[in-house]
């Protein structure tokens, strides 16, 4: 298949994600997930297929008598889908324990959708202490064995091994991608990985494997200012896609559907349950975790100075704590560094041109003002998306 | 119509009591360290190592009774705090950053910080911002969310938290765990939960001697001074005038006509007069899920094993479907004619599911709910109109029977 081919199929398919999936994944069970530190391995080991349930800019108007309006769109949409039917196909859904909020929706679905089955994952919360290890390694086991009961299945060594492997290809294969911005403009990037929560591991592996092969002909880079995105789960495409018309080089991100995703590999020569524990451990983490030390922002200044880059962009869905709080340090240490920064606060639907205008004068501010060098404290562009 | 507030003789010591909790936090600390602690937190530990702990949440709840909230989350916000964030830690940290004017002075500098996520993660961002301003160190208690039942594994989990939790408080402060005084103090603790269970249990009584008001006024020492002698002895006073009351009869609202229970956080910046509505209308909240909260005894046995076990079970660590079966059997033991939830947008966990709660407690008990959307301290996000016509209609469908 052409590469180019290979590309608009992963586009088609993050545009109407579960459109003719029942028939796409016949043979198949499907299990949904929301979040990024839900186990995918044991799922993938027990012969499921997971799939990720996104955001979309559908009105949301059943949802609304499940969930008051202060809560986040990622909450509010994907309630709305699974209450259209439109997630019929899945066999269950796995609620990895993160926010209050996907704490929340773990219990709501059940008691809205009588018929869906859904198991949830524990995950600890904090993640440097020795007995968040041994916890998270005996969480993964209960929720393997939950698994193997509900779907009639075993969860052997060597099948988990497998699917650590398969997962790890996947996270290289990520991994590369976003470390060829000269070849994917950030939105393919994003649609590429967004399509990995799509569809089934070993077709992504192998439309990954096609479009990072040798000779691929440069789509050219973007020549504007360097950016960093900040945020959540990133469903809508918008303001990449506002980015790229300004010209903008997004060279990285701290996202869950970006680099959050792929961060960190599971090794494979431990006890699979163990690797898997503390890879959920060492990843690059959510702002819902908590480490002793501020290990997301040490990070974060990390990625800005090996990148160069000029300016971030806090992209942070409306009502979400977790990223509210956080984005007070990490914004007070952008600014520190003396790089330009930009709050877009995001909802069921953003509002297209307002958006072009500010990220229009964010990227001019920062072209003026080229280079990373260090300015006074006060003059950045710092502002709440009204 | 009954619409005076019926004073509770013991207020007196209450105020009392609070006040001189305060003055010693600011002014008597006689070189005990200072530890802000969470609502959820095991205080027993910090109060058998001779810690004095200091609750921000009972102390936004004071700002937002005086309202002086408003003000000082204004404060968080210019700081870049987003105002769709707790209005609690909004609070806090508008008095920490500010510098502004506070009730009762302001909470004093912390030498250590002990935040449980067994009430919600908001605690855990919070106290995050917290350290790094004051620069001390901070321990989170993480308290895995019960979906089913409680795992044995969590529960490990908890209890070899609270063993690093003793060496952390060890380390920072360089004071010992004294053992048999934290079996001391959780004998305390418990004395004052079961004291604190024995006088909502009186409220089952028709008619009920308090009104939820009372509840969340005199639940203030059941937060800040559960384990100590002085709240035993004020919840022993309260006992015994609330068991008067039911001798003689004597109800918290003249003529109860309606018995309702209470789902959530108080509205604290109108506490009084939003259950004075009711009030007047011979509605008399007669139970609560909040307050409920401190109601659970530290089970015996290995001390820690126990703490474990109890500061994992909050009701607010538990599945929706777990608040709804307690809310059904509130309703039944309660003679429950309806109930009212507080949607409070500053509390996620407790705000999110409350339709679907709903929904199954009237399915199950027969009694109809009513949601009102505000919240605990910032009045800003409260339409008193509109609230008003909806309590209006629901009063008047309980009238119609």
């Amino acid at each position: 298949m052409p590469k180019a081919k290979v590309l608009q199929n992963c586009i088609d398919l993050v545009r109407a994600p579960y459109r003719g999936l029942p028939e796409r994944y016949a043979g198949r069970r499907a299990v949904g997930y929301l979040c990024s530190y839900a186990p995918l391995e044991l799922l993938h080991a027990a012969g499921l297929t997971p799939v990720r349930v996104v955001q979309s800019s559908a009105p949301v108007t059943r949802a609304d008598a499940h969930l008051p309006s202060f809560c986040c769109a990622l909450a509010r949409a994907t309630t709305e889908r699974m209450l259209s039917g439109e997630l019929g196909f899945l066999h269950g859904v796995l609620f990895a324990h993160s926010c209050d909020t996907m704490q929340c929706l773990a219990d709501v679905w059940p008691m809205a959708n009588g018929q869906l089955r859904v198991h949830t994952f524990s995950a600890p919360t904090v993640l440097d202490t020795a007995a968040s290890r041994a916890y998270c390694i005996e969480e993964l086991r209960r929720l393997a064995r939950a698994i193997e009961s509900d779907y009639g299945v075993s969860i052997g060594t060597s099948a988990l091994q497998r699917s650590i492997q398969l997962y790890n290809v996947q996270r290289r294969l990520l991994a590369g991608l976003y470390s060829e911005p000269q070849q994917f403009s950030a939105y393919d990037r994003w649609a590429l990985a967004m399509a990995g929560t799509l569809m089934p591991l070993e077709e992504h592996v192998a439309a990954l494997e096609a479009l990072l092969g040798a000779g691929s002909a440069p789509a050219g880079r973007a020549k504007g200012p360097r950016l960093y995105l900040v945020g959540a789960v990133l469903d809508d495409p918008g303001v990449l896609q506002l980015i790229a018309e300004l010209d903008g080089d997004v060279v990285g991100d701290d996202l869950c559907t970006g680099s959050r995703y792929f961060d960190t590999l599971v090794d494979e020569d431990s006890e699979p349950y163990a690797a898997l524990a503390e890879r959920m451990l060492r990843r690059a983490a959510c702002p819902c975790k908590h480490s002793a030390q501020p290990e997301r922002r040490s990070r974060l200044l990390r990625a800005l100075q090996t990148h160069g880059v000029q300016g971030v962009i806090f992209v942070l869905p409306k009502f979400c704590e977790p990223h509210a709080f956080d984005y007070v340090p990490l914004s007070q240490a952008v600014e520190e560094l003396g790089l330009g920064q930009l709050l877009i606060e995001t909802d069921l639907t953003v509002p297209r041109e307002a958006l072009r205008t500010r990220l229009q004068a964010f990227i001019e501010m920062l072209q003026q003002q080229g280079g990373t060098a260090r300015r006074p404290v006060g003059a950045v562009a710092t502002e709440r998306a009204g | 119509m009954g619409t005076r507030y019926r004073k509770l003789k013991t207020a007196a010591e209450l105020q009392r009591l609070m006040q001189a909790h305060y003055l010693e936090a600011q002014h008597l600390r006689l070189g005990r360290p200072v530890a802000w602690v969470t609502s959820g937190a095991p205080v027993e530990i910090l109060r058998a190592m001779g810690i004095l702990a200091v609750y921000p949440e009972n102390y936004g709840a004071l700002c937002g009774a005086r309202h002086q909230a408003v003000a000082l989350c204004r404060q968080a916000e210019a700081q870049g705090y987003s105002p769709d964030l707790c209005s609690y830690a909004r609070t806090n940290l508008g008095t920490m950053l500010g510098g502004g004017e506070a009730p009762l002075g302001v909470l004093p500098r912390p030498n250590l910080l002990i935040a449980c996520n067994n009430i919600c993660g908001t605690v855990t961002k919070w106290y995050e911002a917290v350290a790094e301003h004051y620069s001390v160190p901070l321990f989170v208690l993480d308290a895995p969310f019960v979906h089913e039942q409680v795992e044995p594994h969590a529960l490990d989990y908890v209890q070899q938290q609270l063993r690093e939790l003793i060496r952390f408080v060890e380390t920072t402060t360089r004071r010992r765990m004294r053992w048999e005084r934290l079996q001391e103090v959780v004998d305390l603790s418990n004395e004052t939960v079961n004291l604190w269970s024995e006088i909502r249990a009186l409220c089952r009584a028709r008619p009920s001697p308090l009104n939820v008001p009372d509840l969340f006024v005199n639940m203030a020492p059941i937060v800040v001074l559960r384990g100590t002698k002085r709240a035993v002895r004020f919840y022993r006073h309260l006992r015994d005038e609330v068991a008067q009351r039911v001798k003689d009869g004597v109800g918290a609202v003249s003529e109860e006509r309606h018995r309702l229970l209470w789902d959530n956080i108080a509205m604290w910046h109108r506490l009084y007069r939003f259950y004075n509505t009711f009030a007047q209308h011979g509605a008399c909240f007669v139970v609560d899920t909040y307050t409920g909260a401190w109601s659970q005894a530290v089970p015996g046995g290995d001390v820690l094993g126990g703490l474990a076990y109890a500061y994992a079970t909050v009701l607010l660590n538990q599945s929706l479907q777990r608040r709804a079966e307690d809310m059904i059997r509130l309703v039944s033991e309660y003679n429950v004619d309806g109930f009212v939830m507080h949607n409070n947008r500053s509390c996620k966990p407790y705000s999110l599911g409350q339709f679907a709660i709903k929904r199954r407690v009237t399915e199950q008990s027969g009694v109809p709910g009513l949601v009102i959307e505000a919240d605990m301290c910032d009045t800003r996000s409260f339409a008193p109109e509109a609230v008003n016509t909806r309590i209006q209609a629901f009063l008047e469908m309980l009238a119609a029977g």
